[in-house]
């Protein structure tokens, strides 16, 4: 830690905050992945009724799988009684039973915010987006689909503030870098983001809609079930035009026309079901 | 790939995204800007206040006298008219306070600021004001230049410039609110400047008040502050009390039962003055932010919320409140009336007059005060502020967009026009 810190001192990057104690336990979170590879030969065989068995394949003949299980014992699996069943032709299986399927759909949701405001004082613009992803596994290392997402950001450009919000449609992809029960990967988005219809309060300024992409790292935990857990680290982008009214300190009317690129470094937490 | 390198790939690649996270783009800006106006105050306070008759140009304030109607001209002073005769009200002459916007009238006394200054007028004769005493800075401390004088307020010019994110231009004239007027070019502390300098002058048609009296003192409602002048037999005191940040945003105050009721862009506050110096707040009504006039009538207290659609004010809610004040400890609001765009009001003969700017009036039965029943809705009167006619009720007076209309109120409720003071 110290020596990270020492480096990232000497590279001066912007505001300096990278030494600051959140942001480097994420980073070194994200870096330090460094569980065992996954072994290919465990199984893991789920029942309808919530029986679960994990263990090493010793051998498979039809439908029928002997599995030694932790125990050292070995019992045989038909596999046309489970009701999930994986091993190295659809999930990455670790020892300890925790796996990561490689096929079929999943969704997502995730919830996210402004890294950078976290770790700098200086940057308290706030931005709270919320994520849907509806996706297919298309091998062990590539997954697309496509989402929605509500995201709303306070922009600040020459020292006005204009708060938006968008319902965002998008297209989305992901590359696994590694197959650690701490996967990291790469992902991007790109879509449009539509302003939101109701504005009754005339909280938020009045713009228009504007492509966005959102891309990033991330690191998705093994699990037992069909729920995984993941945080990612991404950067966002929004275009959008639009018009705000302010009144100044003596009640005249200030009208700004802003044609704008919000930038946003957001950390996401998510759960992945399916 | 290495765990070195990917530690290496994510340390690198995170750095490069918070280098660039400020959002970039341009923003064209239309605006005021402010230039100071500077002045010597010796000079002002040397003017005399009695002129002849003038034509009214910008009107403010409105006062309804038994035989006279004092209004406003914003800046400058306070026309007279002569209304003698309800069917031809006539200019007859001109009360000239520099600087003024705000004013009351309590007897045959005009209370009036003049910049900094809180004046004492005898109007017993209006055409011969005399000034009886003048409380020198009791409004605001002057704001002096490096020449040593006084800001005596502003000149506007439209402005449209257009800046790039790498532009602070609006920060460094609002750093830690320091300026008085975002866009000025002229950096003043806005603690600095009285509210009269500030404001819409078409709010202030008619005559909800910032200033009033009650028993000994004088009261004024600046923003935040509460300003009160002790009223004696000599005159004014020359020391004011300034109570910085008693309220946000005050906008209007009423004297009620040794209790003074202030309105707020968010709520109606009742300050006990039994102790005359020394305010202390009752209760605190919260409603939606809206421009408020307040007027408490028997037990009840009126509020007319307005929205954004209709003036400058914030909101979203047309409505008339009616508080009940038997318990000023704990006021409750008994009733809620949508109303079209209500601005001032006023209660004759049983009667609550309500003025909703360019959509009539509304006047209801509150003889029972606490369930208004409306009984007409004339909408062919521009109503901004409704004055009742203190020596004949049969009259009431309505301000208008172009002028101040006369009435008079039959039995039915309907309104007979009678004459009119144009400015």
């Amino acid at each position: 830690m110290l020596l990270i810190t020492s480096i990232l001192r000497g590279i001066h990057v912007k505001h300096s905050l990278l030494v600051k104690p959140f942001f480097c336990i994420l980073l070194l979170i994200l870096g330090t992945n460094v569980v065992g590879q996954s072994n290919q030969e465990w199984i893991v065989a789920k029942y309808a009724n919530g029986i679960r068995y994990s263990g090493k394949k010793v051998e498979e003949k039809g439908s029928i799988v002997s599995v030694q299980l932790y125990t050292s014992d070995t019992i045989q699996i038909n596999r046309t009684d489970v009701s999930n069943y994986y091993d190295s032709s659809n999930a990455l299986i670790f020892r300890d039973g925790k796996y990561f399927e490689t096929k079929g759909w999943f969704w997502n949701l995730s919830f996210g915010f402004n890294a950078a405001s976290v770790v700098d004082s200086a940057d308290q613009r706030e931005s709270a987006h919320l994520e849907f992803i509806y996706a297919r596994r298309l091998n062990e290392r590539f997954n697309i689909g496509a989402g929605l997402g509500f995201e709303f950001n306070e922009a600040r450009v020459a020292g006005f503030q204009f708060d938006t919000q968008f319902t965002s449609v998008f297209a989305y992809g992901r590359f696994y870098l590694t197959n650690s029960k701490k996967r990291l990967f790469l992902f991007s988005r790109i879509g449009m983001g539509f302003p939101a219809e109701e504005n009754e309060d005339e909280i938020l300024a009045e713009h228009s809609s504007g492509f966005n992409t959102l891309n990033g790292l991330g690191l998705q935990w093994a699990a037992r079930g069909k729920s995984r857990f993941m945080l990612t680290l991404g950067f966002y982008t929004q275009k959008t035009e639009g018009t705000e009214f302010f009144l100044d300190n003596i009640g005249n009317e200030v009208e700004t026309n802003f044609d704008i690129l919000i930038k946003r470094l957001i950390f996401k937490f998510g759960w992945e079901f399916g | 790939m290495k765990y070195f390198d990917l530690i290496c790939f994510t340390l690198i690649t995170a750095a490069i995204f918070y280098s660039c996270t400020d959002d970039t783009g341009e923003v064209t800006v239309n605006y005021l800007e402010a230039t100071a106006i500077y002045g010597d105050m010796d000079e002002i306070r040397s003017i005399p206040i009695n002129e002849g008759p003038r034509a009214i140009e910008n009107a403010g304030k409105i006062f309804v006298a038994e035989d006279y109607v004092l209004i406003g001209e914003e800046g400058k002073g306070i026309h007279v008219v002569n209304n003698q005769d309800r069917n031809n009200p006539i200019s007859s002459a001109f009360i000239a306070i520099p600087g003024n916007k705000e004013f009351f009238v309590s007897g045959n006394a005009l209370y009036a600021e003049s910049y900094y200054d809180l004046m004492k007028i005898d109007i017993t004769d209006p055409s011969q004001a005399v000034l009886i005493s003048r409380s020198k800075n009791a409004i605001q401390d002057e704001f002096k230049n490096d020449k040593g004088e006084t800001l005596i307020g502003f000149s506007y010019e439209e402005k449209t410039i257009t800046l790039d994110e790498n532009d602070d231009f609006m920060n460094e004239i609002v750093d830690d609110q320091l300026v008085y007027y975002d866009f000025a070019r002229n950096v003043i502390p806005k603690s600095s400047v009285p509210s009269s300098f500030a404001g819409n002058s078409a709010e202030a048609i008619g005559s909800v008040n910032r200033i009033t009296t009650w028993n000994d003192y004088v009261y004024i409602v600046s923003n935040n502050n509460m300003i009160i002048v002790e009223d004696g037999e000599n005159g004014l005191a020359s020391n004011a009390i300034r109570i910085e940040n008693i309220k946000e945003e005050m906008e209007t105050v009423f004297p009620y039962q040794d209790n003074l009721f202030v309105g707020s862009k968010t709520s109606m506050s009742i300050f006990n003055i039994s102790n005359g110096n020394e305010p202390i707040e009752l209760y605190e009504f919260e409603h939606a932010t809206s421009c408020d006039p307040v007027l408490p009538y028997k037990d009840v207290a009126y509020i007319t919320l307005r929205t954004a659609d209709f003036s400058d004010c914030p909101g979203n809610i047309n409505a008339l409140l009616a508080i009940d004040i038997n318990d000023l400890l704990q006021p409750v609001q008994v009733m809620e009336k949508q109303m079209a765009s209500p601005y001032g009001m006023s209660v004759i003969n049983d009667h609550l007059f309500v003025g909703n700017g360019e959509n009539g009036l509304s006047i209801f039965d509150v003889s029972e005060p606490q369930s208004p029943v409306l009984v007409n809705s004339p909408t062919d009167i521009v109503a901004f502020d409704i004055i009742a006619d203190p020596s004949n009720t049969e009259y009431i007076l309505i301000a208008g967009n172009n002028g101040m209309q006369q009435y008079k109120v039959n039995e039915d409720k309907t309104l007979e026009w009678t004459s009119a003071i144009d400015y």
